[in-house]
């Protein structure tokens, strides 16, 4: 698969001299992937993603999007992203005008404007919010009409910065289920962030873990989630699933480590002898 | 703050989530009718009228399914104003008072009637036919606005849950003054969040979208033209009709 952006050792200082760095493994997406960047609260992970919009420029180091720099205005359209807080994203007096934002702005015509959120309404099943006003919309909705907005002019990759933060269970599986057929259906790229180990496993088939400064971790959630050090060492909460099923082996039990649910509680039952069926 | 907060809140909700004949009426209608009927307010100097004008206008705040008594709960600001000037009149007449209350009640009236049944986004959005940088002002602030307003909200109760408006005089100031720092500050931060988010989704210093404005004029706009027909008609009597005149 084509390396669609590549993060080489980046540092970023800011206007108060607080200086970032995410140094260590190379960070790498490929077409199509999901990755999710996991990290305690200020490891660093909104500033690389800034990077990668091309939002912010690194003082040191080197990153590429689409093999150019993420600052090229040939890069506009082709990466979208949900930020943490949707009601600074969504600039429309309504679902429908906010929707139309990004396409209008890239210069499409009128009748192009209206087919595309048409289309993107229907695909994100929001039709009874088009003419709604923003602030009236539930945390829910809300994010549905950012990543709606974010991806109405088919981007290659989507960038969520901590987009599941904040919502309730419903809203959150409502949203991964949403990201997902995207990413099945367009082939769209996802980069999510998240401190949220537990909804690993469902959002991405690849995992960087950032930890003072450096990516300390890359590997797909099951290896992430054999290795409760590299939670601890980035302040993180490993799963309890995982947790509970690498104790049971270490203590002799026929048991294989799996961050699948419905895998562990079949090798639970099975041990303790009930039939699942 | 949050009493205005709410005022503008529940303005907004009525303007985009009631439904009535004069909800669907296309822009341009509505916004004609207003500065019809103001004109006329304005230019009318008989009491009677101007008391029938008021009932009229009480009718098709009725008919728009808007509480009445919450739109004239908010017209009265402008009546104690005019009141305080109509007391002064008193001496040299008992008619020029009832005109003057009944004026500012009506103007009033007649503009929250409008911004009531006319959601803001499209009520600006006729800025953009002489100038497409203002129109892009209203489209921004809109958003922008109800933000500061939430924010505005959520920091004063903080401030007042945690004693802030407790103190002495000297302290509640102290606190106040704090209170629109930090509010300035958050609102400086939301502005770039939000420049970031509007630059992301490729916005170079121009947005061309002002749709609501271009509706044709149809059976939709039967309201404002009732509107406008009821209160002419009123003048119109008013005028030919001496009788009402001696009574004035």
């Amino acid at each position: 698969m084509r390396e669609i952006v590549k993060v080489n050792c980046i540092k970023h200082r800011y206007a108060d001299a607080t200086e970032v760095s995410v140094c260590g493994l190379s960070f790498v997406i490929h077409e199509g992937e999901r990755v999710a960047i996991l990290g305690a609260n200020g490891s660093g992970k909104t500033t690389m993603l800034l990077h990668i919009l091309g939002i912010l420029e690194p003082t040191e180091g080197e990153i590429t999007v689409f093999g150019e720099p993420p600052t090229k205005s040939s890069l506009h359209g082709k990466v979208a992203m949900v930020f943490q807080n949707v009601d600074e994203q969504i600039i429309g007096p309504t679902v429908w005008d906010d929707i139309a934002f990004s396409p209008l702005n890239y210069g499409h015509k009128p009748d192009e404007v209206k087919n595309m959120v048409d289309e993107m309404i229907r695909e994100l099943e929001i039709q009874h919010l088009t003419n709604r006003v923003p602030h009236y919309l539930s945390g829910g909705e809300k994010k549905k009409v950012a990543i709606a907005g974010a991806v109405v002019t088919h981007p290659k990759l989507l960038i969520l910065d901590e987009a599941l933060t904040g919502l309730d269970t419903r809203s959150q599986m409502e949203t991964i289920e949403l990201l997902n057929r995207l990413n099945k259906k367009r082939g769209m790229a996802i980069a999510i962030t998240t401190h949220e180990s537990r909804i690993i496993p469902r959002v991405a088939d690849v995992v960087y873990v950032i930890s003072e400064g450096g990516i300390i971790f890359r590997g797909t959630p099951l290896e992430l989630f054999q290795k409760p050090e590299v939670f601890r060492k980035a302040g993180l909460e490993p799963s309890p699933l995982i947790e509970l099923l690498k104790t049971l082996k270490n203590q002799g039990f026929e048991v294989e480590v799996s961050d699948d649910l419905e895998e562990a509680k079949r090798q639970i039952l099975k041990l303790c002898k009930i039939d699942s069926s | 703050m949050v009493r205005i907060s709410t005022t503008i809140y529940l303005i907004d909700h009525y303007a985009n989530n009631l439904n009535s004949p004069m909800h669907k009426a296309s822009t341009l209608s509505r916004l004609m009718s207003a500065i019809v009927v103001l004109g006329i307010t304005i230019f009318t100097n008989s009491a009677l009228a101007l008391v029938a004008e008021f009932l009229i206008i009480l009718t098709f705040i009725a008919a728009a399914k808007l509480p009445i008594s919450r739109l004239l709960s908010w017209a009265l600001y402008p009546a104690f104003f005019a009141s305080l000037f109509a007391l002064s009149q008193i001496p040299y007449s008992l008619v020029l008072p009832i005109i003057t209350i009944f004026k500012a009640i009506n103007a009033a009236l007649v503009m929250l009637f409008l911004i009531s049944t006319t959601p803001y986004p499209e009520l600006f959005s006729i800025l953009s036919i002489p100038s497409k940088t203002l129109g892009n002002i209203a489209f921004l602030t809109y958003r922008f606005f109800f933000l500061f307003i939430d924010q505005t909200g959520e920091r004063f109760t903080v401030m007042k849950a945690r004693g802030g408006l407790a103190g002495s005089w000297k302290t509640k100031i102290t606190n106040l003054a704090h209170f629109i720092g930090m509010l300035f500050i958050t609102s400086f931060e939301t502005s770039e969040s939000m420049y970031a988010a509007m630059k992301t989704r490729g916005y170079s210093g121009s947005i061309s979208h002002h749709k609501k404005l271009r509706q044709k004029f149809g059976k939709q706009d039967l309201m404002p033209v009732a509107f406008v027909l009821c209160i002419l008609a009123i003048m119109v009597v008013s005028t030919f009709f001496k009788a009402w005149r001696v009574f004035m």
